[in-house]
This record gives C-alpha cells, sequence and structure tokens, in this order.
C-alpha cells in the first residue's frame, strides 16, 4: 500500500500528519519533497542519490530511527541530480519490500506533488480549516483525480474544539478526521518522534489512530474488488 | 407535456439515479426535480463543486422546447419508486441566461452517472459526495481549479504534463565553481576514502593540494545572496572553513596533510578550526530551525484579503 499524504498549501502539517501515519501503520515514510525536505535526515544515501542511480532505494531506507524513514537531500544541487521520475520505481520497490509507504508530499498543486500522486494508491488529504488552504486542498484533490489517486480521508489539521466536522465533510465529499492543535505534536516532531512516544495522553494521539485505522481499512474496500467492479462492468 | 423517465441501480451500498425529463411543449420549460429518496443526494461534482444545476437535494434546469433534460446522482439511501418527482415547472424565458445550461446537463444522463462511477471508482472514502458548499461558507471559485490534463500515465507523462518539481539551475548555489555536480577521477594511487554517497563530491585530496584558482574566493550564486548580502557573507566564511576542515579530515598522506595543515595554520590552527566549524555548525541549525519555523508561520499566516476589503 502506498498512501501519499498531500495539501496544497504549506505549514498545514502533512510532515507532522505523513510521520505519525507511518508510526501508526509501520511504514517506512518517504519525503519526497525533492526541493525542500522537512524530515530529519541521517548520514547514509537520500533521495537524491537513489534518484540519480546512485543508491539502491532500499539502502536508502533509515531503519535507526523512531519510524523508518527514507530522507530526501538537503541540496538544491542534488536535487538538480536527481531524476524525479525515478520516485515511481523507488517507492514500489521500498513498497514492495516493506509492505507500506507513506509518502510526504511537497506543497504545491501541480509539478511537485503530480509523481507522488500518480504512485500513490491513496492519499489522505491535509488541510487546516481556514479557506485558503481549503481552496488548495480542493486543487490538489482535482489533480489527484487526473492521476487515479483515491482521497481515503481528510486530516484537518490544527482543528479548534468547535469545529464544525461535517462541514467540511460535505465540502470534501469525504470523511473528515480533525486532528486539533497540540504542544506535544510539535514537541515530538522536533525531537523526530511520534507523538504517541512522547504524549500517549495526549487528544491528537487517538485522532491520528483513528486517521491511521481509516487507511488501514483501505485494503478491505479496494476498488478493484469485483463486488464492486462486476456491477459497474455491468451498467456499462 | 411532460414526461419523465429514470433508472435506478445499487452498486455496492450506494444507489445511482438517472432521470430524463422529455418535453413536447412548444417552448422552453424550466423545471425543479427533487429526490424521493430517504437519504442525502450526492449530485455529480467537478473540481469538488457540484455541477451546474444543482442546489441541495434539488434540480434546476430547461427542457428544450420538443428537447429532453438529463441529470444524475449517487445517494447512500435505498432506492425508492419513483426516484425522483417534478416538484415544479414554468415556461423559461427565452432571455434567462440560466436556461442555457452546460452541455453535460442537457444530454447528460451518461455524463452524470459516469461522474458518480468516477466517484467509486477514485475510491473515495465516501463513495460519492454530498452537496452544499454553498451553504456552508466555504467559497472556492469554480474556474479557479485548473487542472492539468495528464493523457500520458507513465511517470514520463505525469513529468511532461505537471513539469518537472527539480529546481531550476539557476536556483542552486555554485559555491564549488564549475563541476559542483561532477564526480572528478581520483588518482590512480589514490585510496579515496568512502565518503556517504550523499555528499557533494569534495575535490580529493591531491586536487587540493595542486593549487587551482581558489574556489572559495569565487563569490557564491543563490538566492540567499540576493535576499540578505550580509548572510551570504557568513555563509561564504563557513563555507572556506568547513571546506578547510574537509581537506584536513580527508588528509590522509602525509604530504597532503601537510600541506592541508600548513594551511591551517598548523595544530593550533587546526584546533581553532575544529572549535569554529563546530560553533559554525550550531550556528547553523539555530538558523536553519528558525528559518523552517518562519517559512511555516509565513505560510500559515493568511490575510483575509477579501474580509478586509469589505470592511476598508
Amino acid at each position: 500500500m502506498i498512501v501519499a499524504v498531500a495539501g496544497g498549501k504549506g505549514g498545514v502539517g502533512k510532515s507532522t500528519v505523513a510521520y505519525n501515519l507511518g508510526a501508526e501503520l509501520d511504514a517506512v515514510v518517504v519525503d519526497a519533497d525533492l526541493g525542500m525536505a522537512d524530515l530529519p535526515a541521517g548520514a547514509g544515501p537520500d533521495l537524491h542519490d537513489v534518484l540519480a542511480g546512485r543508491a539502491d532505494p532500499l539502502e536508502a531506507v533509515d531503519e535507526g530511527g523512531a519510524v523508518d524513514l527514507l530522507p530526501c537531500g538537503r541540496t538544491l544541487a542534488g536535487a538538480r541530480a536527481a531524476d524525479p521520475r525515478e520516485l515511481v520505481s523507488a517507492v514500489e520497490a521500498v513498497a514492495d519490500a516493506y509492505g507500506s509507504v507513506v509518502l510526504d508530499c511537497p506543497a504545491g498543486m501541480a509539478a511537485d506533488v503530480g509523481l507522488p500522486l500518480f504512485v500513490a494508491d491513496l492519499y489522505v488529504l491535509v488541510t487546516t480549516p481556514a479557506e485558503t488552504a481549503v481552496a488548495d486542498a480542493l486543487r490538489t484533490r482535482a489533480l489527484a483525480r487526473e492521476l487515479d489517486a483515491g482521497l481515503r480521508v481528510v486530516a484537518l489539521n490544527k482543528a479548534g474544539s468547535s469545529v464544525a466536522v461535517d462541514r467540511f465533510e460535505r465540502v470534501f465529499g469525504a470523511p473528515v478526521t480533525a486532528i486539533p492543535e497540540s504542544a506535544a505534536v510539535a514537541r515530538a516532531q522536533r525531537h523526530g518522534q511520534p507523538v504517541r512516544a512522547v504524549a500517549r495522553e495526549c487528544e491528537a494521539v487517538g485522532r491520528l489512530a483513528d486517521l491511521a485505522e481509516r487507511v488501514r481499512s483501505w485494503r478491505s474496500t479496494d476498488v478493484t474488488d469485483g463486488s464492486i467492479a462486476g456491477p459497474r462492468a455491468e451498467y456499462r | 407535456m411532460l414526461d419523465l423517465d429514470y433508472r435506478v441501480h445499487e452498486v455496492g451500498d450506494v444507489t445511482l439515479v438517472d432521470a430524463v425529463v422529455e418535453s413536447s411543449a412548444p417552448t422552453p420549460r424550466r423545471v425543479r426535480i427533487e429526490s424521493t429518496l430517504e437519504g442525502p443526494v450526492w449530485p455529480p461534482r467537478r473540481d469538488g463543486l457540484p455541477e451546474r444545476g444543482w442546489n441541495g437535494d434539488a434540480f434546476e434546469g430547461v427542457v428544450p422546447a420538443d428537447g429532453r433534460l438529463a441529470l444524475g446522482f449517487a445517494s447512500p439511501a435505498e432506492p425508492t419508486e419513483p426516484p425522483v418527482f417534478v416538484v415544479d415547472q414554468e415556461r423559461a424565458d427565452p432571455d434567462d441566461a440560466r436556461a442555457t445550461l452546460p452541455a453535460h446537463a442537457r444530454v447528460g444522463a451518461n455524463d452524470s452517472l459516469e461522474d458518480a462511477d468516477d466517484i467509486l471508482e477514485h475510491g473515495d472514502g465516501i463513495p460519492g459526495e454530498w452537496t452544499g458548499i454553498s451553504g456552508d461558507g466555504i467559497g472556492v471559485d469554480r474556474d479557479a481549479i485548473d487542472v492539468h490534463a495528464v493523457h500520458d500515465r507513465t511517470p514520463t507523462g505525469v513529468v511532461r504534463a505537471l513539469g518537472s518539481p527539480a529546481p531550476p539551475p539557476d536556483a542552486v548555489p555554485t559555491p564549488e565553481g564549475p563541476g559542483v555536480q561532477t564526480t572528478p577521477e581520483p588518482a590512480a594511487d589514490q585510496t579515496a576514502p568512502e565518503t556517504p554517497a550523499d555528499q557533494p563530491t569534495p575535490k580529493t585530496p591531491a586536487e587540493q593540494t595542486t593549487s587551482e584558482p581558489r574556489p572559495a574566493e569565487e563569490p557564491s550564486v543563490g538566492p540567499v545572496e540576493s535576499a540578505a548580502p550580509g548572510v551570504e557573507a557568513w555563509l561564504s566564511a563557513v563555507e572556506r572553513r568547513v571546506r578547510r576542515a574537509e581537506a584536513l579530515a580527508e588528509a590522509r598522506r602525509v604530504t597532503v596533510a601537510a600541506g592541508a595543515l600548513e594551511r591551517a595554520g598548523g595544530l593550533d590552527g587546526a584546533r581553532r578550526l575544529t572549535d569554529a566549524v563546530e560553533r559554525d555548525e550550531r550556528a547553523l541549525r539555530a538558523v536553519a530551525d528558525r528559518a523552517r519555523r518562519l517559512a511555516d508561520r509565513a505560510a500559515a499566516a493568511d490575510v483575509p484579503l477579501s474580509t478586509l476589503a469589505r470592511l476598508a
């Protein structure tokens, strides 16, 4: 299963959601932001090396941290030397070996997020309740459709306690999981830890687990399942 | 005058309804059609917004004279008989701009249901979508959503349609001078130490000793420079120190080490360099953290321009 974590606007918490989702799903988190990496990087080979053919995708997976991570490079020169198209086969190779991959997508509505969404089976759309963030998320969603990535769940990040989840479900036409703003989440991310490792009782931990459960249950309702494909084929 | 025909399909837990209103009237008729299903109506959407003609659970459109109007929607509710009915009709004003519906609404039985299929096919969490965006205070300009079509479903096709995510060449700083991305061949007798593959390839010690144009003195070209000359000067200085430290770290042969050590100012100089590079590292990481936090805040700071404009 390859899950992209996307959202048009920067600063809405994509990397935080991706990292914690990776922890919940026991997946490899791939930092697919070629231009500006968000997740901590170790000393080993990174995604730039993989995309430039200098390293095998599997040897670039860093298993030393709390979450398995395939970090992106941090230099613009490295990004320039990489062939972004190689992302597709690299991510597929990691998914074959590890089972699940969570792709931390860059912000943006076109080139940056195109290949991660293309290779993903499904995606989690991250937005805050702010109107500009929602508008950008809807654009990302339109692009994801073009690329055949299915929207599984919307992570409504930094949501206040009074946020009307049903209203956002109507806007996105998908289930919404609200994740409250939390100091523990930010602290955990700074220390390269999933939030459940630093504050188990925090409300955000439960919500992130809910989010992961919705993603995890994707397999059972896979759209290639015959029960849905059959009647539709017949109807056509 | 008006004839209503419909079909109902169940696909999984979803009911799909399509309907055709046929008119034998000599003039266009405006009709309002509502669902009888006991559940929400999921109209076809494009870019997250209901197709034209849908308002809440009702569809409103114009049947041309002696023509047909088709519509479709999905719902999680059980099928009913009939699934839709015409609640209202009137003679359409031919000058009414709304009388002109987009093509897919005029002949759209297939379009509409394909959209419903589309929603299922794309595996959206809820197999279908709800209406009501207009009443929710989240205004999104439908026309502003412009998605590039991706016809070629290959990685190359995606890049061709959407562009490459790699940064443009002129965004790449060239502190090492020309050749930052090229790999210098180590000299034959050189047992080059293993360098991590992710490091920009440093010059080999041999090249460091054979004096060449001092790359450190070359001005760096990068996005930082234009933003703040002071920052650029500081980064260049750090770069020089790091390069000297790298040269020392790589110097394995005595003669090479001696040359590097001499340039570093002897053992004392090397110690001072080590301390300085450590301080540099702490400062760089602190700046990086602060820059990242600022960038996040900059991205999150939503100035409600339209609201301000109304208030002004």
